[in-house]
C-alpha cells in the first residue's frame, strides 16, 4: 500500500469538514466574528507546521478510529461545541464526500486536483488572515513538490489505498440522493457517459499494424456508454483552472444535508467487521496520536462567554434521536479525550492535558506518551 | 528488454521479455501472453498487442474509458477479456494469422456491471465459456456469466444458443 496516501486523506477531510461547518455557521447564524473565529483556529491547526510534519512522513494511513480521533480534536480546537451525534454526522458526511470524490476521479491523478480544489477553498476562507494564509500557501507548496512528480501507478496505488479505507461505508447522503449520485443502497453512480479522462481515447478504435509499422486496417467497435472526448488537463500549479468539479464546495446555506444510516440494523444478518467496544488503540497508534496532537492548540474550554454549540440536524430532538438509534456497526468508538471540569480531580489526565500546548504554556517533555495515555484509557 | 514500464499497468506490474520463452510477472493481471504475443492492458484504458520477441506493436485498442485491471485469455479459443474501472468487461476474439505472421483482434462481447469498478476478471474454463468478475465494494462475488453464443462461433458448433444472464446476483441499480 502507498505510504503517501495520508496527508491526501487528511486534507481533503479537513477540506470538507471546513465546507460543513461553514454551511452550518451561517445556517444557524452565529455572529460572523464568532464563526470566522472557529474557521481560522480550525485552519490554523490543521496546518501547523509540527503537526504536519508529522502527517507527511512516509507511513501507513491511520486506522479509521485513529483518524476519527484526530478530526475530534480538530473540530474541537476552536469555542464551538459539537455533541457526539453532531460529530458523528460531520464525521459521516465529510468521510462520504470524498469517498465519492476518489471513486469518481477520472484519472488516478486527477486526486491531487481535487486536492487543489479543497486548499483553493481553504486559501478563500482565510484570505482576510495573512498569517494563516501563508501556513496554507506553504503547505499548498509542499503538496506541489511532493506529488506533481509522481507516476500514474504511483498515483493508482494512493487511489487504492484510499479506497480500502473507504470500502464498505455506504451512508446515504441527501445531497448525492438528491443529485442522483447515490443510489439507495448507498453505493454511488459511476456512469458510462461523459468525458473520458485527460490522457484517455473515447473507445472504440481497433488499429492494426503491419510488421513495418504501418498502420494496415481500422475497424471499429460499439462501446457500449456514451461517451465525449476529454476535456483540457487541470492545472497542478499553485494557481490554475482544476477543470475538475470534485472537491469543491457543494454546500450552499439552504442545502440542509441529510444522512441515513443504510439498512444494518441490530436485526440485519448482513454484518460488516464491527468494532463497538471502546478498546484502547494500540499502544503505537497512541504514541503517534500523542506526538499528533501534541502540536494541536486546545482552546481552554471553560470560556463560557464565546463557546457555542453547533447543531449538524435541524433540532435538538433529532440530534438526540440520532444519538440513540445510531446502528451498532456505525459507532465510530472514539475515545474522547476532553478536558472536563473534573480536571482537578482526575491527576492523570490532568498531566495529559499538559502535555498538549495551550496558548502561553510551554509543554512539558514526556517520556512515553503513550504509556500515560494507555493509561488514560484504562482509567475511563 | 523491458516493454511495459511499471507505471503504465500499475506500480507493481511489470514485464521483461529476455526470449521466446516468456517470462510474465504482475500482480495485476494487467499481462498476458498468447503464441507468443504480449497482450498489455494500460492505464489510459488502451489494449495493446506487441510481438513478444521483436517488440513489434501489432495492435492498438482503444478498448476502455478507464484504468484496465485485469485481462485474461482462454487459450484454447483465443478469446481474451478485459476488465476496468469503468464498470465494463468486454470480450475479443485474437486472431493468429500464419501467413502474416501477425495477430489481429476483433470485438466480440460487452457487459456492464452496473456502478461497479471491477478489479479482476477471468474465464472460468480454457474455452472461455464463462467468466467471473468482481470488484470494489462487492459484499459478494456475482455468479459467472456465460458468454454468448457470438463469443462461440469460432472454435466451437453450440447445439443451441445460450442465454446470458448477465452478471446476475448484483442488482442492477436503477440510477433514476
Amino acid at each position: 500500500m502507498s505510504s503517501r496516501a495520508l496527508p491526501l486523506l487528511f486534507i481533503n477531510l479537513g477540506g470538507e469538514m471546513l465546507y460543513i461547518l461553514d454551511q452550518r455557521l451561517r445556517a444557524q447564524n452565529i455572529p460572523a466574528d464568532k464563526a470566522k473565529k472557529v474557521m481560522n483556529d480550525i485552519i490554523t491547526n490543521m496546518f501547523k507546521q509540527n503537526f504536519l510534519e508529522e502527517l507527511f512522513k512516509p507511513q501507513e494511513l491511520y486506522s479509521k478510529k485513529a483518524l476519527r480521533t484526530v478530526f475530534d480534536r480538530l473540530a474541537h480546537a476552536s469555542i464551538m461545541r459539537l455533541n457526539q451525534a453532531s460529530m458523528d454526522k460531520l464525521y459521516d458526511l465529510m468521510t462520504m464526500a470524498f469517498k465519492y470524490q476518489v471513486l469518481l476521479c477520472p484519472r488516478p491523478k486527477d486526486i491531487l486536483l481535487v486536492s487543489f480544489n479543497h486548499m483553493d477553498v481553504i486559501k478563500d476562507f482565510v484570505k482576510d488572515t495573512p498569517s494563516i494564509l501563508s501556513l496554507v500557501d506553504e503547505t499548498h507548496l509542499q503538496l506541489v513538490e511532493m506529488y506533481t512528480t509522481l507516476s500514474s501507478g504511483e498515483f493508482q496505488l494512493i487511489r487504492q489505498t484510499l479506497l480500502i479505507f473507504f470500502q464498505d461505508m455506504h451512508i446515504r447522503v441527501s445531497i448525492f440522493l438528491k443529485d442522483k449520485v447515490q443510489n439507495s443502497n448507498g453505493r454511488f453512480v459511476l456512469p458510462t457517459s461523459g468525458p473520458v479522462p485527460y490522457g484517455t481515447q473515447v473507445p472504440g478504435l481497433i488499429r492494426m499494424f503491419s510488421c513495418t509499422g504501418e498502420e494496415v486496417t481500422r475497424r471499429q467497435f460499439t462501446n457500449g456508454g456514451n461517451y465525449a472526448a476529454a476535456l483540457r488537463e487541470g492545472s497542478f500549479e499553485i494557481f490554475g483552472d482544476r477543470v475538475t468539479k470534485l472537491g469543491t464546495n457543494m454546500y450552499s446555506v439552504s442545502r440542509q444535508v441529510e444522512t441515513h444510516m443504510s439498512g444494518t440494523s441490530k436485526n440485519s444478518s448482513q454484518h460488516t467487521k464491527v468494532n463497538v467496544a471502546p478498546n484502547p488503540l494500540a499502544k503505537e497508534e497512541l504514541n503517534m496520536l500523542a506526538r499528533l496532537m501534541g502540536g494541536l492548540e486546545v482552546q481552554t474550554p471553560g470560556n463560557a462567554e464565546s463557546s457555542f454549540r453547533v447543531n449538524l440536524f435541524s433540532t435538538d430532538e433529532e440530534e438526540e434521536e440520532a444519538l440513540i438509534s445510531r446502528p451498532d456497526d456505525l459507532l465510530y468508538g472514539v475515545i474522547n479525550i476532553q478536558a472536563t471540569k473534573d480536571q482537578q480531580a482526575n491527576a492523570e489526565l490532568a498531566k495529559i492535558m499538559g502535555e498538549f500546548t495551550e496558548p502561553g504554556h510551554q509543554s512539558p517533555s514526556s517520556s512515553s506518551k503513550g504509556d500515560d495515555l494507555l493509561a488514560m484509557m484504562d482509567g475511563l | 528488454m523491458s516493454l511495459i514500464g511499471g507505471e503504465a499497468v500499475g506500480a507493481n506490474a511489470f514485464c521483461s521479455l529476455p526470449s521466446r520463452d516468456l517470462l510474465v510477472v504482475t500482480s495485476q493481471k494487467g499481462i498476458q501472453l498468447w503464441k507468443g504475443t504480449v497482450v498489455a492492458g494500460y492505464g489510459t484504458g488502451q489494449i495493446r498487442l506487441y510481438e513478444a520477441v521483436t517488440g513489434i506493436l501489432h495492435a492498438e485498442v482503444n478498448a476502455h474509458a478507464r484504468w484496465i485491471y485485469s485481462l485474461d485469455i482462454a487459450p484454447y479459443s483465443g478469446l481474451l477479456l478485459s476488465a476496468a474501472e469503468d464498470s465494463l468487461v468486454r470480450v475479443w476474439q485474437l486472431i493468429m494469422t500464419p501467413e502474416s505472421q501477425s495477430v489481429e483482434i476483433a470485438h466480440l462481447h460487452n457487459e456492464c456491471v452496473t456502478d461497479t469498478q471491477i478489479c479482476g476478471a477471468k474465464f472460468c474454463d480454457a474455452d472461455g465459456y464463462a467468466f467471473a468478475v468482481t470488484g470494489y465494494d462487492l459484499t459478494h462475488l456475482p455468479p459467472p456469466a456465460i458468454c454468448p453464443a457470438a463469443c462461440r462461433t469460432r472454435h466451437s458448433q453450440p447445439t443451441q444458443a445460450f442465454h446470458n444472464p448477465g452478471i446476475s446476483g448484483l442488482p442492477r441499480q436503477k440510477s433514476g
